[in-house]
Formats: C-alpha cells, sequence, structure tokens
C-alpha cells in the first residue's frame, strides 16, 4: 500500500513539479517506480538523512528516465524538494546525468570535480543492485564532506555549518538571514555587530535587505555571478520566504561582496533594489561613496559609508525619484520614452550650463520638500530650473544666480500658465514639451546679458545677439551684468564667473550696479587682451553712463570699448625677427647677382651651338623590360582612436534606470562590479 | 734655314701696309692707297722673282746662331724694313718691330704643316677694344672704384690666335636604368609592383668646326668664352690678312685639342640623349658609347684683341673677339662693397616683409600672415 502510495506520488511529481512542492520531508532519493522496493528506498533515505543531520549538507538523488531538459527540471526539484542550505541535487535522466551544487559548502565539497572524481568511480564501482549503487553514492559524498570539515575546520557534526560560523550578536535581516558575514574577519566584533545593527535597520525600514558579504576568493567565478549566487542561494531577500524553499528569488535586497584574492568587489540588487539603485546611483553615487575608504584597508568605514549610501538611495527611491542622472523623469514611462526629453535638456545644460528638470511621481505628495531635497543633493548643475508635480500639485523653482537672473518672476509665471493647462488636463507629455521650449528660449535668450529690469527685452535681445557675435568672432565671450543692488561689483562679476554658468573658457564679465563697474576675467587669451590698463579703461567709459542710470548708454560703451579690447593683437616679435632675418638673406641673393657679374670666363663644356641644324637624329629609342617585382604590406587603416571609457566603470554609458541580467539560479539582478 | 720674316711694303710709297679691319682691305697708313689682299699677293710674288737674284741675309749667320738656342724658346728675327732685331719665342709667327714699328710676319710659320687652313678677318678695331673694355666695366656696382679710374691698359694688341676646327659626325649610344612602378591595395595588403627597364637610346649628329683654342699660352676658358665666332665669314688663309696684328702658330697638336672637342659633343649628345628617358622613376646611365665618322680638322687663325690691364700690381687680362665685339675677362671684386650691397638689399627687403608683417597684424591677421 505504501509503495502504491509512493508511485502514485512519484507520477504525480512527474506532472505538476510546482504542487508537490508540499512533498513529505525527509525524503532525498526519487527514482522512477520498480528501481527500489519501498525497503530500499526507506534505507537509502535513513542513509541520506543521516549524513544531513551530520554535515549539515542535503544530498539529493532522482532518476526520471523520461525528464527531458534535465538542466531545467533539476532546478524545478531542487526548489520543490532540499530543504538544507548545503545540497548535493544528482540528476539522472535516461540518457544523462547533471549535479546542482547549491550553497557555500557544496560547491566547495562537492564541485563539478568531485562529482566526476570520488562520487562517480564509487557510483560506477558497484553493478547491478541499485541500493547498494545508491548506497556507495551517499558514502561517497558523506567522506568528501568528512574531508573538506577535516581541512577547513567547521562545524564537523553540526547540522547548521553556515550559521555558526555566524557570531550570535550579527543582527539578522528580517528574513533571518545574518546581514553581515565577515568569512575574512576585516571587522572587529564589535564594529560587526555594530554594522550589522545598521543593516538590519536600513532593511527593516525601507523593506529591503542589505547584506554585506567578504570572501576569500571567488572559487572562479566571477564576482558578479557569486554575488548573485550568494544572494540566492542564501536565502536573501526581504519578502522571499525564508527556510524551507532553498533558493530565493526575486526577494527585494542589495547585496556587497569583497572577495580579498583579487581584491573584487559586486554590488548584486534585486527585485525593488534594481530600481531604487540605478546603474547611474550605483556607479557615480555609491561607489564613489565607499571604495576609496576599501582602496585604504578602512573596511569599516567603507562598509558604513556603503550601509550610509544604501539608505540615502533607498530614501530617495521612496520618495519617488530614484537616483539617476536623468533631468526628467515620469513616473511608469520606459527609458525610450523619457530619453529625447533628457536629451534635449541634456544639450541645453552642456551648451549654457543651466539645467532644465522635471520630476513627476505619484509619490510626490509633498512637492515643495522633494523640490527642496532633490535642489540640495541632486542637481548635476549648479543653475536650473526644476518643476516637480506630484498628485497634489507642482512646484518650480530657479536655482543658482544665472537661472534666478533669467527666470524672473514674470517668467516662471508665463512658463506656470503655459504649462497648467496641459497638466490640468493629465497631459503629461504637451506639459513637458511646453515647458522644454519654453524654458530652452528663456535660457538661450539671455546668455550674456543679465540686467534684471533694466533694459527691454528687445534691448536685451538685440545687446545679447551683439556679444554672442563677439563670441563667435573672436572665442572670448563678455558678460554684462546689471544689478543696481549689488555692494561690490567686482564680487558681482567674480562670484558669477565662478559660478558654473560661464561656460567659455576665455571669458571677462562686467559686472556693473548703480555707481561704478568692475571687470573679471578668464581664460589666458582672455586676461592677456584684458589687460589691467585695459580694463581700467573700459571701466571708466562705462561708468558715467551707470552713474547717469543710462544702462543702455553703459552697454553701448562696454560693448564699444570691449570689441576694441578684442581686436587687440599682440605685435608677434617672433615673426618679425623670422621676417627680417629671412629677408636680409633673401637680399643676399641681389647681392651675389652683382657678385657674379664680375666673371665672364669660363670654360664651355656643350658643343650644342655647333650642332648642324636639323642633324639630330634618334636611331634607337627602346625601353626593354627586365623584370618586375611586387612587393606587399599589411594595409594599416587609419583610425581616429577616440577617448576610453570611464575608469573602473568598464566604458559604460549610462541610458537611466538600472540594467539588469540572469544568474545561475534564474533570478534577475542589478547591480555593478570591479576591484578597488 | 733663315728666318723669313714677311713684310708688305706699299707698291705706291714703300712704307709698311697694314690691314684695315673695317673696309677689309690693305691700306697703307702715309699715302692713302689700299689694295685688296689678293693684289697685293700677286705683287708679292713678282717680287720675289726679283728676289732670287739678290745674295743671301749677311745675318743669316747670326740668325742661324740663335737658331740652335731653340731650347731657351727664344728666336731672333729681322726687321726686313730696318734691320732691327725682333726677339720672339719659336711660336711667334707676326709681330711689330719694336725700332720702327712696321709689322714683320715671320713667313716660315705659315708654310707646310703650319699653313693654317682659314683665317677670320679682324672686323674690330683698336678703339672697337677699348671701347669695349670701357664699357665692360660699366655697370659693375662690386668693382673697386679704383680699379674704374687708376687702372691703365698696359699694352692691348690685336692677334691672331690659333684654333683648331673640329667637324665630325658623331654617334652616340647610351643605356639607362630607369623603373616605374604602380601602387594598389586590395583592403588587407598595400602592394607595390616596381618594372625594370633598360632603356637603349642612340642618334646621330652633325657637329661643325667646334673650335679648340691651339696656343699655349692662351687660356683655354678666356678664349671659350670668346665663342661664339662666325665662320661662315672665314677666309682661305692669305698672311696680308695679318698685316699690323700678332700672330702665333699652333702648339698645341690637333690630337691633344681634340680631346677638349670630343668632351664637349660627348656631353651635348649625353644631355640630349638624357631628355629622352622621362616618365621613368630614378633614371641612372649605365654606358655611353660615343664615335665619330668623317673626322675632319682645319687650323684657323681667329681675330682676338687682348688687353693687359694693370691694377694695384696685379695684371689683368681681358679678350675681345675680334669679330664680334664679346668683351670677357674677371674683374677683381670690392669685398667691402659687396658687404654693403648685401646688406643694402637685406636690409631694405627686411623691412618689407617686416611692415607687410606689421600691416597683416595691424589688419587683423595678428602677424601670423607669414
Amino acid at each position: 500500500m505504501k509503495r502504491l502510495l509512493s508511485v502514485l506520488l512519484i507520477a504525480l511529481l512527474l506532472i505538476f513539479p510546482v504542487l508537490t512542492a508540499q512533498a513529505e520531508d525527509g525524503q532525498y532519493v526519487y527514482v522512477d517506480p520498480d528501481i527500489l522496493t519501498a525497503e530500499e528506498l526507506e534505507n537509502v533515505n535513513t542513509r541520506a538523512a543521516e549524513i544531513a543531520e551530520s554535515r549539515g549538507v542535503g544530498v539529493y538523488y532522482f532518476y526520471y528516465s523520461d525528464v527531458e531538459d534535465l538542466p531545467s527540471y533539476i532546478m524545478e526539484f531542487a526548489e520543490a524538494h532540499v530543504v538544507e542550505e548545503n545540497a548535493l541535487v544528482f540528476g539522472f535522466n535516461a540518457n544523462y546525468r547533471y549535479a546542482l551544487q547549491i550553497g557555500p559548502i557544496a560547491e566547495a565539497a562537492l564541485n563539478d570535480d568531485a562529482v566526476d572524481g570520488p562520487i562517480m568511480d564509487a557510483y560506477r564501482s558497484v553493478t547491478g543492485d541499485p541500493e547498494r549503487k545508491l548506497l556507495a553514492f551517499l558514502n561517497a559524498a558523506d567522506d568528501l564532506l568528512g574531508a573538506y570539515y577535516e581541512t577547513h575546520g567547521g562545524a564537523n557534526a553540526s547540522g547548521e555549518a553556515d550559521t555558526e560560523a555566524v557570531p550570535g550578536y550579527i543582527a539578522l535581516t528580517d528574513g533571518g538571514k545574518p546581514t553581515l558575514v565577515d568569512r575574512e574577519h576585516l571587522l572587529s566584533s564589535s564594529e560587526a555587530e555594530a554594522l550589522s545593527k545598521r543593516l538590519a535597520e536600513i532593511g527593516s525600514e525601507y523593506k529591503c535587505d542589505v547584506v554585506i558579504v567578504t570572501v576569500p576568493s571567488l572559487d572562479g567565478k566571477t564576482s558578479e555571478a557569486y554575488a548573485d549566487d550568494y544572494f540566492d542561494y542564501n536565502g536573501y531577500g526581504y519578502g522571499a520566504k525564508p527556510n524551507g524553499e532553498g533558493t530565493t528569488i526575486n526577494g527585494d535586497g542589495v547585496l556587497l561582496l569583497i572577495s580579498m584574492e583579487d581584491r573584487d568587489f559586486a554590488i548584486s540588487t534585486s527585485g525593488y533594489a534594481i530600481k531604487a539603485f540605478t546603474d547611474y546611483g550605483i556607479q557615480t553615487y555609491l561607489e564613489d561613496l565607499f571604495l576609496p575608504y576599501l582602496s585604504n584597508n578602512d573596511f569599516s568605514g567603507g562598509f558604513n559609508a556603503f550601509a550610509d549610501g544604501c539608505e540615502s538611495l533607498l530614501k530617495t527611491a521612496r520618495e519617488g525619484i530614484p537616483y539617476d542622472y536623468r533631468r526628467v523623469f515620469v513616473e511608469g514611462w520606459t527609458d525610450q520614452r523619457l530619453l529625447p526629453f533628457n536629451d534635449r535638456a541634456e544639450s541645453v545644460a552642456n551648451r549654457y550650463g543651466i539645467g532644465i528638470y522635471y520630476l513627476e511621481s505619484s509619490a510626490l505628495t509633498d512637492a515643495d520638500a522633494f523640490g527642496d531635497t532633490f535642489i540640495r543633493s541632486r542637481l548635476l548643475e549648479g543653475n536650473a530650473i526644476v518643476l516637480v508635480k506630484g498628485p497634489n500639485g507642482h512646484s518650480m523653482q530657479a536655482v543658482g544666480s544665472a537661472a534666478y537672473a533669467k527666470f524672473t518672476t514674470e517668467k516662471l509665471v508665463a512658463i506656470r500658465d503655459a504649462v497648467d493647462p496641459y497638466l490640468n488636463a493629465g497631459d503629461t507629455n504637451g506639459a513637458l514639451t511646453v515647458y522644454l521650449d519654453m524654458c530652452s528660449e528663456i535660457i538661450s535668450d539671455y546668455g550674456h546679458v543679465l540686467v534684471g529690469n533694466a533694459l527691454t527685452d528687445t534691448q536685451r535681445r538685440s545687446a545679447n545677439e551683439q556679444l554672442r557675435a563677439l563670441y563667435a568672432e573672436h572665442g572670448i565671450a563678455l558678460y554684462f551684468l546689471y544689478d543696481e543692488t549689488a555692494q561690490d561689483p567686482e564680487a558681482l562679476a567674480k562670484s558669477f564667473l565662478d559660478s558654473g554658468t560661464v561656460l567659455e573658457a576665455n571669458a571677462a564679465v562686467l559686472g556693473a550696479n548703480a555707481s561704478g563697474s568692475a571687470v573679471a576675467v578668464r581664460g589666458d587669451l582672455a586676461s592677456y587682451k584684458f589687460s589691467n590698463r585695459r580694463i581700467a579703461k573700459l571701466t571708466k567709459e562705462v561708468d558715467p553712463y551707470l552713474q547717469a542710470n543710462n544702462i543702455a548708454g553703459a552697454f553701448d560703451a562696454f560693448t564699444a570699448r570691449g570689441e576694441t579690447v578684442l581686436n587687440w593683437r599682440p605685435v608677434n616679435w617672433l615673426t618679425l625677427a623670422i621676417a627680417s632675418i629671412a629677408g636680409l638673406f633673401i637680399g643676399f641673393i641681389p647681392a651675389n647677382a652683382l657678385k657674379r657679374q664680375l666673371t665672364s670666363v669660363g670654360a664651355q663644356t656643350s658643343a650644342e651651338a655647333y650642332m648642324e641644324p636639323a642633324s639630330f637624329a634618334m636611331t634607337q629609342n627602346a625601353n626593354v623590360l627586365l623584370g618586375t617585382r611586387t612587393s606587399r604590406t599589411v594595409h594599416v587603416v587609419q583610425q581616429s582612436s577616440s577617448g576610453g571609457g570611464r575608469s573602473g566603470g568598464g566604458g559604460s554609458s549610462f541610458h537611466g534606470g538600472s540594467s539588469t541580467h540572469h544568474s545561475s539560479s534564474g533570478g534577475t539582478h542589478g547591480g555593478h562590479s570591479g576591484k578597488f | 734655314m733663315p728666318q723669313q720674316l714677311l713684310e708688305y711694303r706699299c707698291p705706291a710709297c714703300g712704307a709698311s701696309l697694314q690691314f684695315d679691319s673695317g673696309s677689309q682691305q690693305v691700306v697703307c697708313p702715309y699715302c692713302d692707297s689700299s689694295f685688296s689682299p689678293q693684289d697685293l699677293i700677286d705683287y708679292d710674288s713678282f717680287l720675289k722673282e726679283d728676289a732670287k737674284n739678290e745674295t743671301s741675309d749677311p745675318w743669316s749667320k747670326d740668325a742661324e746662331r740663335w737658331e740652335k738656342d731653340e731650347a731657351t724658346g727664344l728666336n731672333v728675327y729681322t726687321c726686313a724694313a730696318c734691320g732691327g732685331e725682333v726677339l720672339g719665342d719659336d711660336t711667334l709667327a707676326s709681330a711689330r718691330c719694336p725700332f720702327c714699328d712696321n709689322t714683320v710676319i715671320m713667313k716660315r710659320q705659315f708654310t707646310g704643316e703650319w699653313k693654317p687652313d682659314l683665317v677670320l678677318p679682324f672686323k674690330l678695331d683698336k678703339k672697337a677694344a677699348q671701347d669695349a673694355f670701357r664699357k665692360h666695366l660699366h655697370g659693375k656696382k662690386l668693382l673697386p672704384n679704383a680699379f674704374r679710374s687708376e687702372s691703365c691698359i698696359e699694352e692691348i694688341k690685336g692677334m691672331y690666335v690659333p684654333f683648331w676646327l673640329f667637324s665630325s659626325d658623331v654617334s652616340a649610344s647610351m643605356r639607362f636604368k630607369g623603373n616605374t612602378s604602380r601602387a594598389w591595395t586590395d583592403g588587407k595588403y598595400d602592394y607595390v609592383e616596381t618594372s625594370n627597364y633598360a632603356l637603349l637610346r642612340a642618334a646621330t649628329a652633325r657637329f661643325n668646326r667646334i673650335p679648340v683654342d691651339g696656343s699655349e699660352k692662351m687660356n683655354d676658358a678666356l678664349m671659350d668664352s670668346l665663342e661664339p665666332f662666325n665662320f661662315n665669314e672665314a677666309v682661305d688663309f692669305q698672311t696680308a690678312y695679318l698685316s699690323g696684328y700678332f700672330s702665333d702658330r699652333y702648339d698645341v697638336e690637333a690630337d691633344v685639342s681634340v680631346e677638349r672637342a670630343k668632351n664637349r659633343f660627348t656631353n651635348t649628345m649625353q644631355s640630349r640623349l638624357s631628355a629622352t628617358t622621362g616618365g621613368f622613376n630614378s633614371v641612372a646611365m649605365e654606358s655611353t658609347t660615343v664615335s665619330e665618322r668623317n673626322n675632319t680638322r682645319e687650323y684657323a687663325l681667329l681675330p682676338v684683341w687682348l688687353l693687359h690691364v694693370k691694377w694695384n700690381g696685379k695684371l689683368y687680362t681681358f679678350a675681345m673677339n675680334g669679330q664680334t665685339g664679346k668683351l670677357v675677362g674677371n674683374l677683381p671684386l670690392d669685398r667691402g662693397r659687396l658687404w654693403k650691397f648685401r646688406f643694402l638689399y637685406g636690409g631694405i627687403l627686411a623691412g618689407i616683409l617686416a611692415g607687410l608683417c606689421l600691416l597683416g597684424h595691424f589688419l587683423g591677421c595678428g602677424g601670423g600672415c607669414l
């Protein structure tokens, strides 16, 4: 009866592998019916249970002759049946065998070499009797595990080898896994305790496991694969079911792996963390935060910085917008949809140094507050216009002196009036287009002349055109700043020059208030032309207009004198000297010709004059080919070399969001790896 | 054998006759009679008939004594007009008697193998030579001023210089080595194909009357520089043309002189043939063979005015082509003036270039124009 039951059970297993997840515990050997008697099956299962008990490693065996795709099935089998953290699953179909190691101990002790070597040797040594064959297999695995514990220490007889290695003071994740596995003992116990508590707190707070693992070597895997597998096979991930289902996938969590052998590191993200930890966030923010510590062997500092960074990234993500390089973010939009808007904003930022930001997410309940946070921590430029749209409304702010000067209150009101109808109608696409159009126009229209309301728009536009034309001609950008409230024109000009608004390498900024003006200069060429003497002359011409409150006059005087200064060029003495010396030597030529006049005697060597006219006749004119030689060299193609990629970043270019890959267990992970 | 000095006397008044280069006649400077050279020769042969009866020259013994002393290269000739002795080397063929200024012609120098085939009569006189010399100095900016004012023409003499004129049909054949190459690529390799050729060239040409100075005393380069002569105006030799001029007989044998002529036509043929090797890369000459046929040589006396100018203790020799008036001769160099002119012209040019630089600078190209 019992036998019949198990036969039925096995049949069910084959048809509904997922449903069999609740298979009876304690069974390690699964075979096609009729191969083993129930008694024999119980014997081998008992032996396997003994090994699992004493070594902490489950050794599973199945033989299903009609399984087609063995590698895939073995994964399902493992998910369905394996309960230990470390296990070897040894599967056969009619033609193939396949071994799957789970967990670091199984991977080390029962690796593929061991399977192909001692285990298969033992398995093959017995022929005929399936029970004895299986027992030989189990004994061989038991021997290998014993040998492993002898050389690696650890809990020989403990059933929980891995957790045994974890000291009791280590805080656990919500799923009951250690947040810090410091196999390399890089931290003191007090440091480890504090750090693990911190990691556990962050994990609970943001519902995302944050784990740090240090290992001596990668066992031949890539650091990325090792980190992914460690995460999956050790049951990490917030929301992944704890013990009882073998590997976990799609839990939420981030894991930092450090391998000291080649100083590799890897960050593996899973589930929600893939979204929160964007490529840009990991590579430009998080890694910049903790890698310098690791490079200096300050592991405590590095791991704490990692924890800080993770907390910051998780916090930002929870607030609505994951840390990304994007200037335009709309919740629910794909990267492809966001890209053209971002490209536009980026080109404006590259050209004028003023960023245009548009952030929309239903999570931004307090748009003003998020805008403030965003501006403090996430702007890529010193000057920006930021529009934050949440479910309860939107806020718009100009940041930085240049942006502030350009986006006057009227302008902001005009933008709002233009954008609101679209937003109210829920047309994000339309709102974004109008917003970008208006901002680009405002930014590009008033590039060089910043005078508040001292000039009309028309005057400002034409003044700006003049200065831009001068820049196009001379390569030196002139800026005209008028702020009647400014205390010190020199400070005004200098702070503007340093604000990041001035992108040109060579620039001269005139800062002016109602009483006078001053010039700040950047770049070798500009400094050369705008000498102190010439600057003094310039301000002397501009100042009377300022004092008369004639800003247009002051600008005209600035432009006129500025153009004169730009046109000034130093005499190139070297060229002059070269020209003079060359002239001197060329002058020798006619003098030497005069010298030759004195000589009229010379022997004649030609008899051309005595040749009888038309008597010259060619009698032979032949070209005899002696031979042809062909040489061959490898064709060299001229290639223009372009600059290398980001250092340490593997030449990646960001397209927003997170890139993902699949780990061996089939889980999807994000993250980044490298060396420190 | 005693030296036979030949002089022509005016059949009218008995004075010595001279060849007038302007009228191409022999004239008497005293009675203004003029005769054609041919008439004079006829008259001379008539006189010789008479002279056969005369006793031998009483000075002939002395003359013979001198003649034995040929190792010194000196001969003494007796002027037929006044009996004065004329001293000259053994190539002297005509001269003037230092005592009576009559022309003496050593007839022996023009007989037998020394008889010239041609003579090119003087067309320009002494005054023309002097003018030409002055003109030669004109416009020579680097000539020392002192040379212009202080130099004096120490001696100016019209002289028939012996030349060999060589004519030949010349055949030259040359071999060159040359190559052509073409390059192409198939994307993977670059190919260069080089084809080597032997270029065979041969030609014939006729050269007429290449003149080679046959006098040891004359500087070859100086004589070469007098070219060209127009041999169409050459006439058969008559001693009458020599009256009033000095002349030498040749003392460089034709066999020796011919080498210079050969060099000249070989060079000419080589340059003519080399010019036909266009279209090849790196043409290198491998061999030249030149042969001549129908060689003729003529012995000609060509008219040259020689001017010896003394300045600063040094003697400068100039020569003028007596036919064309071309005057040659190296002039001394004023080194100070050379540097003065170098710096003058150099300074002017340097100024112009520097000025252009500055102009360019102020026109806005920043002195980078050059």
